[in-house]
């Protein structure tokens, strides 16, 4: 008994290391293969506007659309209030934009201050001119419109006369006025026009304003210099772009080529404008290929240049003059879709008709 | 460019994850049996995947950045029309007396182009603007919108000394520019030339091939029933005017042929009982037998530069072919086979000639230098082939054929190839080429007790096959090179 208990024990481990040996996992099925590849269908249109861009890229790939736009108004941007250095305005217009927006009432502040220094440094000449021509604009305009407009009708007799001082103006603009960086109490004006002070600010402020209108809408000329001031000053907010241009193209990046479907359609059209004669000698031979310049409107712009090459003289002017008729046949290509002007501003049409004849 | 698909990238690490263990679903039994193998078998895969993405993201960021944003369409037109070309051929201007051969030279150019198969004139009542100075610019404008590509004004006036003067402009409607101004002068009883002339410089500018309007085709104009037929050679500008009768109707002629460079004609006559080969000289009436053979002459045909005459000579029950040159009177043989050689055509540059033999027991075309020797053979479809003619451009052959009880007439390459039909009918024969190789005229045989051969052109393209218009039947026509 034992001996059979023992050797069926021996026996059955034996076979069964055995078996744990040599018999190993059923084979796994091998589908996992097949489904690793999952296949989209996607339509062409996919493809041909990849280009397109996505808002939550990161920024460095933004298109630098910005910095071509500003360079116009950058010499203009040093006169902003926020710019500490001023070197190329005269400155008889530091005042003038101060009155930029609601920041008005807050000069009457610095300006004593700055009284003394122009009578102390500069000609003695200049500073009654400086010392009203701030006050008036910045106060009249933007609070006290309805007492202005009260004085200045009693006012207006003496604009006409007093437009003669104009010379004043001119003396601004002259270059001789050197000191110019010391003038400014550029720390002072940024300091005051925070805008907790402003509210407070503004009651001495229109005292002074009923004032300052007086001596200053003498000259309309300066109002409206004024109102010139203040929008160049608010035109002129941005900084220039430093950041570097991104691979992206100026233009807009929006779909950049036309879908395959527009391209075969405009193919069609001119396609079945293409009159060319049966049985041509050296069909095979003749290529012509036509440029021509698109106006938004989809009419060709100027004459297009046509060029060919193969067969004889002859053949060649005719094939020559078959496609460019065909091209200026199909204007206007006002089907072409509008806002990817960009790209189709420019049409090359190559003439090949070597498998068809 | 990697944020441009973050759809891509998720259905690929979805595809690739540990929530789907596909192998697992499918054998039930042993739910999870090979688990840890499945794992490090996902882990590879999902590494394969993640590979085979990058590579997939790599290859479309650089596609995309292989299509920058250029302002540029470029488009392959592989395919055009081929219909004809509307044209606008107003009547031409011209004062009093005048006015009618105006208008009749602008119907007979409006004809010739419209003839040609690769023009279509635009109906007059569709016209806008009326020319009344041919000279200035027509409204380019009222043009584009009856659709006419081209536009052809003129004028006719008469000098002091009587001639007609005839000018006409030709213009790109749609590029609104001149193509073409010419102007001519001739005897008031030229004018039909004129307008083929006019016809032609349209043709010539516009398909870029020598037109072929101002030529004539000499032709046999048959009468009298079948039986007893009367056959006359005859002579009329290509599109059917100006009929003349070379020989007067007493002796059967067959096969004329023109000559290349002079107002002559090769014909094959039975005049004197014995058929033979003459040479007629058109403007002067002579006429005179091409050779001294004892036996038949027949199938003659003039060679490119006009200096010789190709005919062919029957021997006994064979026949062979012979050159004679007209200056020196000498024949030379080219052909010496116990066959029948005939009509033999040389090619435009007098280097080759084609015959028919049937040598090879059916009647098929073979090529052999201009100088005899040895002969290729070029035709290998079923059916006969005969009447080759070499066309002056030089790049086909015309035949007749003769296959399944129809007769054919097609054209092929000289090397054989290629081989096209342009149309078939109960009798077509005797293909004859116009000058520029574009048309080809034959004569077509209808069936019946009243039947008899006409005459008919066809296109290249084998489209476009008119009749020409003859009085009474015609056949064996022949094409004038252009006159000069």
């Amino acid at each position: 008994m034992k001996l059979g208990v023992t050797t069926s024990v021996i026996a059955h481990s034996l076979v069964l290391s055995w078996g744990l040996l040599t018999l190993s996992a059923p084979e796994p099925l091998n589908v996992a293969d097949v489904e690793a590849l999952p296949v989209d269908i996607i339509p062409i249109e996919a493809l041909t506007k990849s280009i397109k861009g996505d808002k939550k890229a990161p920024l460095a790939d933004k298109p630098a659309v910005k910095p071509t736009r500003k360079p116009v108004f950058e010499k203009k941007s040093i006169n902003i209030g926020d710019t500490k250095v001023d070197t190329e305005s005269p400155r008889n217009a530091i005042p003038a934009p101060s009155p930029v927006e609601a920041a008005a009432p807050p000069k009457s502040a610095p300006e004593p201050k700055v009284k003394p220094r122009d009578t102390a440094e500069v000609k003695p000449q200049e500073s009654p001119e400086q010392v009203p021509a701030p006050t008036t604009e910045l106060a009249a305009e933007p609070e006290q419109k309805v007492k202005v407009a009260a004085l200045t009708p009693e006012e207006k007799a003496p604009v006409s006369r007093e437009v003669e001082p104009l010379p004043q103006d001119e003396f601004r603009k002259l270059p001789d006025l050197v000191p110019v960086p010391q003038l400014r109490p550029a720390t002072a004006q940024a300091k005051t026009a925070k805008t907790n002070q402003r509210k407070e600010a503004d009651k001495p402020a229109s005292k002074q304003a009923k004032t300052a209108p007086k001596s200053k809408s003498k000259n309309k000329t300066d109002e409206l210099a004024a109102l010139l001031n203040r929008q160049e000053a608010a035109a002129s907010g941005a900084k220039r772009s430093r950041k570097r241009a991104s691979l992206g193209t100026k233009k807009s990046n929006r779909a950049t080529k036309l879908s395959q479907s527009q391209m075969d359609a405009l193919r069609g059209k001119i396609q079945g404008c293409f009159n060319l004669t049966a049985g041509m000698a050296d069909a095979e031979e003749l290529r012509a290929t036509v440029t021509v310049k698109l106006k938004r409107s989809g009419e060709l712009e100027g004459r297009p240049k046509v060029t060919a090459s193969g067969g004889n003289p002859g053949v060649r002017r005719a094939f020559k003059g078959a496609a460019k008729r065909a091209v200026q046949r199909c204007a206007p290509y006002d089907e072409l879709p509008q806002d990817k002007y960009e790209t189709w501003a420019d049409l090359v049409v190559n003439f090949d008709v070597s498998d068809m004849l | 460019m990697k944020q441009k698909y973050p759809y891509l990238h998720y259905r690929h690490r979805r595809a690739g994850g540990i929530d789907e263990i596909p192998g697992c679903r499918s054998i039930p039994k042993n739910p999870c049996s090979h688990l840890s193998n499945g794992n490090n078998l996902h882990l590879i895969l999902s590494s394969f995947r993640a590979l085979f993405a990058f590579i997939i993201l790599t290859i479309l960021t650089f596609a995309s950045a292989v299509n920058p944003a250029n302002a540029l369409v470029e488009i392959d037109i592989t395919k055009g029309n081929v219909d004809p070309l509307p044209i606008a051929i107003p009547g031409f201007v011209g004062n009093g007396s005048q006015a009618k051969i105006a208008r009749d030279i602008a119907s007979v150019v409006e004809a010739d182009l419209k003839r040609s198969g690769l023009f279509k004139p635009i109906d007059h009542g569709a016209f806008i603007e009326k020319i009344t100075n041919p000279d200035v610019s027509p409204r380019f404008s009222d043009w584009k919108v009856i659709n006419a590509l081209a536009l052809v004004t003129g004028r006719i006036s008469r000098e002091a000394d009587g001639r007609l003067r005839t000018e006409f402009r030709l213009w790109d409607v749609f590029g609104a520019e001149q193509l073409t101004g010419q102007q001519f002068f001739t005897t008031n009883k030229n004018w039909r030339r004129v307008a083929h002339i006019i016809a032609d410089a349209i043709y010539e500018r516009l398909t870029g091939e020598k037109g072929y309007f101002d030529t004539r085709i000499v032709f046999v104009s048959e009468s009298g029933g079948k039986a007893k037929r009367t056959k006359r050679l005859a002579i009329m500008d290509q599109d059917g005017a100006n009929i003349r009768f070379l020989t007067n109707g007493s002796d059967l002629v067959l096969t004329p042929r023109f000559s290349p460079s002079r107002q002559e004609i090769t014909y094959m006559s039975f005049a004197g009982g014995q058929p033979r080969v003459y040479l007629l000289n058109i403007e002067t009436g002579q006429r005179e037998i091409v050779g001294n053979f004892p036996n038949m002459t027949f199938s003659p045909r003039f060679s490119p530069d006009g200096q010789r005459v190709i005919i062919s000579l029957q021997q006994g029950g064979n026949a062979n072919i012979y050159t004679m040159d007209l200056r020196s009177r000498k024949t030379t043989r080219l052909t010496n086979t116990p066959a029948i050689d005939t009509s033999p055509s040389y090619a435009p540059d007098g280097s080759k000639i084609v015959f028919e033999s049937d040598r090879g027991g059916r009647q098929q075309l073979y090529v052999m230098g201009a100088g005899g020797g040895s002969a290729q053979r070029i035709s290998f479809g079923t059916g006969s082939y005969s009447t080759p003619v070499w066309s002056p451009r030089g790049d086909l052959i015309a035949f007749t054929k003769q296959s399944g009880g129809k007769f054919l007439i097609g054209v092929m390459k000289p090397d054989g190839s290629r081989e096209r039909i342009l149309t078939e009918g109960y009798h077509n024969e005797g293909p004859t080429w116009a000058p520029n190789g574009r048309t080809i005229m034959f004569f077509r045989e209808t069936p019946g007790a009243n039947g008899g051969p006409r005459l008919y052109s066809i296109d290249l393209t084998g489209y476009n096959e008119q009749r020409v218009r003859t009085p009474g039947f015609a056949s064996d026509p022949a094409w004038s090179p252009l006159l000069e």
